[in-house]
């Protein structure tokens, strides 16, 4: 029986495959997302590491990938050339987290996990991708992960037992 | 859009050094009176890297960490993380509390608060010799505490950074209590205007160099 890969997908990238070997995880979400796609009939899956929701208000713009609203076509295209079609591409998402909970800190700069959620939405939205689940807000870091395989997606934080989403 | 893509000049990076040796040591003078012991750094150490490239100087990203953040603002915009191993934390708070070593034993709301204040003091006393030397206005927020995913923890900054570059000047160094290095790695992050504006100012002041 051959072992798992775990292949890392760091912040602001993304990665799809077709591997049945490989794991693809995305560690220590906190107002990122991690966006997994799978397209069950050819098993095919990807996951992009999500850091910020649109291209359209940053001044840097590399990587590209690092946008909610550029990430999901990306990743959609990436799948496509492994033979993996948006009509039956299913998503799950996790992450958003807002991890700074104090007096000092408010406002629009520090909701960025919650406009991360809302920008992934709207693109899957454009995109015509079914958004089947999401694990998104809270307070706690997350990690998920998407076994290319059987398209199982787990989730994790500290202290809790590994969850399917 | 700054991009340092050819990177920094060498001399750039002396006075980059510099002004970080002058901080780090203005932020161990302060942790010396507040613990009563005579607390040393380590020579920071200054890297320009790719934002996701960061985690990776610090340890796994799943592993639990103690983050104590402040936002800087004024004229030089960044960010300040305190991140130590949750066990560090303890002694680290049982110093600050004069106790005796191994008596904290949790991190409650007092010990949050107690990192908190170590936090807020140690950067604002890096930021008070990076005003000085500059004349600039620089401002600290108050400190938020995390404990969770390294990685999570490292996103407050990150994603901020990210809307102005994809890279980030990582200024990293630890506290020394006598013999012993306290694992706890302070890190200061200025966003990437904010770096060339540093340096502006400190090329005409420092015009010799």
């Amino acid at each position: 029986m051959a072992d798992q890969v775990v292949v890392p997908v760091g912040i602001g990238e993304l990665r799809a495959s077709k591997d049945p070997l490989e794991v693809l995880v995305a560690y220590g979400l906190g107002s990122c997302i991690g966006v997994c796609l799978y397209d069950p009939q050819v098993k095919v899956g990807g996951l992009a590491h999500v850091m910020l929701p649109s291209s359209a208000d940053a001044a840097s713009q590399q990587p590209l990938s690092k946008f909610a609203d550029q990430a999901v076509p990306m990743l959609i295209e990436e799948m496509g050339k492994l033979g993996a079609l948006p009509r039956r591409m299913v998503c799950k998402m996790a992450g958003g987290a807002q991890m700074l909970v104090s007096p000092g800190f408010s406002g629009n700069g520090f909701n960025v996990g919650e406009r991360n959620a809302e920008a992934v939405r709207a693109a899957l939205g454009r995109h015509g991708v079914a958004l089947q689940r999401a694990e998104v807000g809270g307070h706690r870091g997350r990690t998920l992960s998407i076994h290319v395989s059987t398209g199982r997606i787990m989730v994790r934080t500290i202290g809790e037992k590994e969850i399917e989403l | 859009m700054i991009a340092f893509t050819e990177g920094l000049r060498d001399d750039q990076w002396r006075t980059l050094r510099d002004v970080a040796a002058r901080g780090a040591t203005n932020a161990a003078a302060g942790l010396s009176e507040m613990v009563g012991r005579n607390i040393r750094i380590q020579t920071p150490d200054l890297r320009l890297v790719r934002l996701g490239e960061v985690s990776g100087l610090l340890g796994r990203p799943e592993d639990e960490v103690v983050g104590v953040y402040l936002s800087i603002g004024g004229d030089v915009r960044g960010h300040i993380l305190l991140m130590l191993s949750p066990q560090e934390a303890l002694g680290l708070v049982d110093m600050v509390l004069t106790q005796d070593g191994g008596s904290t034993a949790a991190l409650g709301t007092m010990e949050r608060s107690a990192l908190g204040e170590i936090g807020n003091l140690t950067g604002t006393f890096f930021l008070n010799a990076l005003a000085e030397v500059t004349r600039m206005n620089i401002q600290p927020s108050p400190p938020a505490v995390m404990i969770d995913m390294g990685a999570a923890v490292l996103d407050v900054p990150l994603a901020a950074l990210a809307n102005t570059a994809d890279e980030a000047l990582v200024i990293k160094t630890f506290f020394l209590d006598d013999q012993r290095r306290i694992e706890a790695a302070f890190l200061v992050m200025p966003d990437m205007p904010s770096l060339q504006a540093i340096l502006e100012v400190l090329e005409k002041r420092w015009r010799i160099r």
